[in-house]
């Protein structure tokens, strides 16, 4: 009984720290801080807006987990800049991108994309979660049988 | 009171798991794995053309990496006010013994500049002056100073971030040398 309990309570807080875990992965992070300038930003509305959207996507190389967009970094200044001039060339989003990750490669985004490197980041939150899942349904009529077994005797 | 086997997966889950956080946190805390450092850079890939205006008055009128295609050289980006610029000037100096090498000053002051070759010496070639940092994002630098050797096609041969010193200079800069011919 207690080591069933203890083995489900685990895979219970395995499984919540999964979840938080890929939560974090999946949410656009918040922006709290706005570090972008008036001078910095682009006479039309749906630009600048595509520019703080990509500014989001991108971590400032020279900070602690900052994105683009919260810094006030020269890195962060200079890349805003550079953004900003592309989508007045007409680059689209995914030029300015790989423009981007041809210098600093995936690890200036910060969502990883999908592929081999980073298959066991975003598959082992739910290969733990359909495992856990698993178990406790499995292990749960046995239990609720176990019970039922004291009550008659 | 049974025992099933099926409960063990949750408890060797919990350990693997426990386990993997200790050894990424242990080997980040041994310093085994610098997490400053992003590990991808434009090594390997064709340096991109890059045009600034000169720091001195020379009998050129413009800084162009285009100029240098068809021989090696080294590119040092630095800046007046950074300290590692400093402490790796004596190590460019000896770089500069056996190729070119091409200084881009980064968002300096002239006056500053110049005080700093007079003070730290002046190995560079020619000086280029990227004011608002644009060109150092075309080649791919992070943070100052970095270090590119290009290759007579225009590979980069070896990107490196951080300053150069005797370590680097018997490790990553003599096998870039001598990948290109050169004996250190």
């Amino acid at each position: 009984m207690i080591c069933r309990l203890i083995s489900q309570a685990l895979m219970v807080l395995i499984m919540v720290m999964m979840v938080s875990l890929s939560g974090s992965l999946f949410s656009a992070l918040p922006t709290p801080a706005h570090a972008i300038l008036p001078e910095e930003q682009l006479t039309n509305p749906a630009d600048e807006a595509r520019a703080r959207a990509l500014a989001n996507e991108l971590r400032c190389l020279t900070c602690q987990n900052q994105t683009v967009d919260d810094s006030n970094s020269d890195f962060a200044i200079t890349i805003r800049s550079i953004i900003r001039e592309q989508i007045t060339n007409g680059e689209s989003d995914d030029d300015i991108l790989n423009y981007l990750r041809q210098r600093y490669g995936d690890y200036i985004l910060f969502s990883p994309p999908f592929n081999r490197m980073t298959m066991v980041l975003w598959l082992t939150p739910i290969i733990v979660l359909i495992l856990g899942l698993g178990i406790i349904i499995w292990t749960r009529p046995r239990l609720a049988s176990a019970i039922d077994d004291r009550k008659i005797k | 009171m049974t025992f099933r086997p099926v409960f063990i997966i949750p408890v060797l889950v919990f350990f693997l798991f426990v386990g993997v956080s200790l050894w990424g946190l242990l080997a980040i805390t041994n310093g085994n794995r610098d997490t400053q450092s992003i590990g991808f850079s434009m090594q390997g890939q064709t340096i991109p053309s890059v045009t600034l205006p000169l720091l001195k008055v020379t009998d050129q009128d413009e800084f162009s990496l285009n100029n240098w295609q068809g021989q090696a050289y080294a590119i040092n980006v630095w800046a007046s006010w950074c300290p590692p610029c400093r402490a790796e000037a004596p190590a460019i100096e000896r770089l500069s013994d056996h190729l070119p090498v091409l200084g881009i000053n980064q968002r300096d002051e002239q006056e500053n500049a110049l005080d700093f070759l007079n003070t730290f010496g002046d190995p560079y070639t020619a000086i280029g002056v990227d004011r608002d940092g644009r060109a150092s994002i075309e080649i791919g630098v992070q943070a100052l100073p970095e270090t590119l050797i290009i290759g007579p096609d225009g590979t980069i041969i070896l990107h490196h971030r951080g300053p150069i010193f005797a370590n680097e200079m018997n490790g990553v800069i003599r096998d870039a040398l001598i990948t290109l011919g050169i004996t250190p």
